[in-house]
């Protein structure tokens, strides 16, 4: 998502990992985006090392699914064991099933036993969410906002709420990881946070929406987009 | 007693992956089993559109999907006021659209019922998403109770809404039941089946 970034917690990283599915949802390597998307993956990299204090790489296959694999099972806590006091916050956040806790006396679950499944239900839901943003202006008629109006009302708004539940419980499973906040200046000093306008973002996507025939207000929204992300960008970045 | 369309809907929901366009589909590997089953989802299929549509060829599944994803060739037909109607207090959240249609150019049921399937279908993946995970570990139970009970449930209750939209779009030969003798006389509806 194109933002003039100014600060970034844990889950402003998460939701932006999200935005970017184009490139961690796909098969399309780093050096097929164009620029302006070279850069936003680059400061979700940058920012995601200064929360885990590593040194993820989004340019190679092995390094991206690292990356994805950070994200997807809890980051450096994925193989700690969940402490009690972590299983009891969970369970009063979670309490469908309570008597299912007193399993845990006989074996404790790690961090990423839970916040694997947990993150599946929030990309699920980012995906149900979101899943006509990504149309092209021709699709967006008076009857689908008739429909989709009573989604948004009547089902987003729901599923919304829930996903406040999954952060909150993110929240107890990473602990001290959640407390951080960087801001921009401090990651481009520290960590290598790519140093770049947004005004000049702007411009590169509009004269790169321009070259390949999409409506700027359409991009990142096309479905055809990793395809034309296979094109040469040379020359918009200057 | 019989079937009614909704039981269709669910069964092509459920095996959306069969008709889907990204593979090369051959009929004849199924064992005979499945085979039956999908020959009993063509009979069903073809007796309430009056269609003739063939689920053994590749060519056919693809019809069948593309029939159901724009409304069995009922896309380009307008709305009737009764249908408007009858959407409009489903879909109350935007009355100024109902106005304009009723006043100006109806709309065809194709764009209302492509839009009302394709949230079904999107919801329909969002509530069966563990179903291929495998089972067991308790935190795995814990975390899928909670989005059956918090989640799913309220996303299925607002699918009715869908689901009545689709048989307000597609008429009254979808709102009916269909007889097992009927579909098995007529349509070929393998003995085998239920």
């Amino acid at each position: 998502m194109m933002d003039n970034h100014k600060e970034w917690s844990l889950s402003k990283l998460v939701t932006e990992y999200m935005a970017e599915w184009i490139f961690f949802g796909t098969g399309v390597r780093f050096e097929k985006l164009p620029w302006s998307l070279q850069i936003e993956v680059r400061r979700i990299t940058t920012v995601l090392n200064a929360f885990t204090s590593r040194s993820y790489d989004p340019t190679t296959a092995e390094g991206k699914q690292e990356i994805i694999d950070a994200f997807e099972q809890g980051f450096n806590l994925r193989d700690e064991f969940c402490t009690d006091e972590q299983l009891e916050e969970l369970r009063i956040l979670l309490p469908q099933v309570d008597d299912l806790y007193s399993e845990f006396e006989k074996e404790r679950p790690i961090v990423s036993d839970f916040y694997r499944h947990l993150f599946a239900i929030y990309q699920a839901s980012h995906e149900y969410v979101t899943a006509f943003d990504d149309l092209t202006d021709c699709h967006y008629t008076d009857a689908f906002f008739v429909v989709d109006a009573f989604k948004r009302k009547k089902i987003n708004t729901h599923i919304v709420e829930k996903v406040k539940i999954i952060f909150k419980c993110f929240k107890i499973l990473l602990g001290d990881m959640v407390k951080k906040r960087f801001t921009t200046s401090e990651l481009i000093e520290n960590y290598g946070y790519p140093d770049v306008d947004y005004e000049k973002l702007v411009e590169f996507n509009k004269k790169w929406c321009k070259f390949h025939g999409i409506n700027f207000k359409n991009f990142r929204k096309s479905k055809k987009y990793v395809e034309r992300a296979d094109y040469s960008t040379l020359g918009f970045a200057e | 007693m019989g079937i009614p369309y909704i039981i269709l809907l669910y069964r092509f929901l459920e095996n959306e992956s069969i008709f889907a366009d990204d593979w090369e589909y051959d009929y004849s590997v199924y064992p005979w089993e499945i085979r039956a089953e999908l020959k009993g989802f063509q009979a069903i299929l073809n007796a309430f559109t009056g269609g003739k549509y063939n689920i053994t060829t590749n060519g056919g599944r693809r019809k069948i999907w593309n029939a159901f994803m724009t409304g069995f060739g009922r896309g380009q037909i307008k709305c009737t006021d009764e249908q408007l109607d009858r959407l409009k207090e489903l879909f109350p959240y935007r009355p100024d659209i109902f106005e304009y249609w009723r006043q100006h150019e109806k709309p065809t049921v194709g764009a209302l019922y492509e839009v009302v399937f394709a949230t079904l279908v999107h919801g329909f993946r969002y509530i069966t998403l563990f179903n291929h995970y495998p089972q067991g570990s308790v935190p795995f139970k814990i975390i899928e109770i909670f989005k059956t009970k918090e989640i799913d449930n309220h996303i299925d209750d607002m699918d009715d809404t869908f689901i009545h939209a689709i048989l307000i779009l597609l008429g009254s030969d979808f709102e009916r039941k269909i007889g097992r003798a009927e579909l098995i006389q007529k349509y070929g509806y393998p003995k085998v089946l239920d």
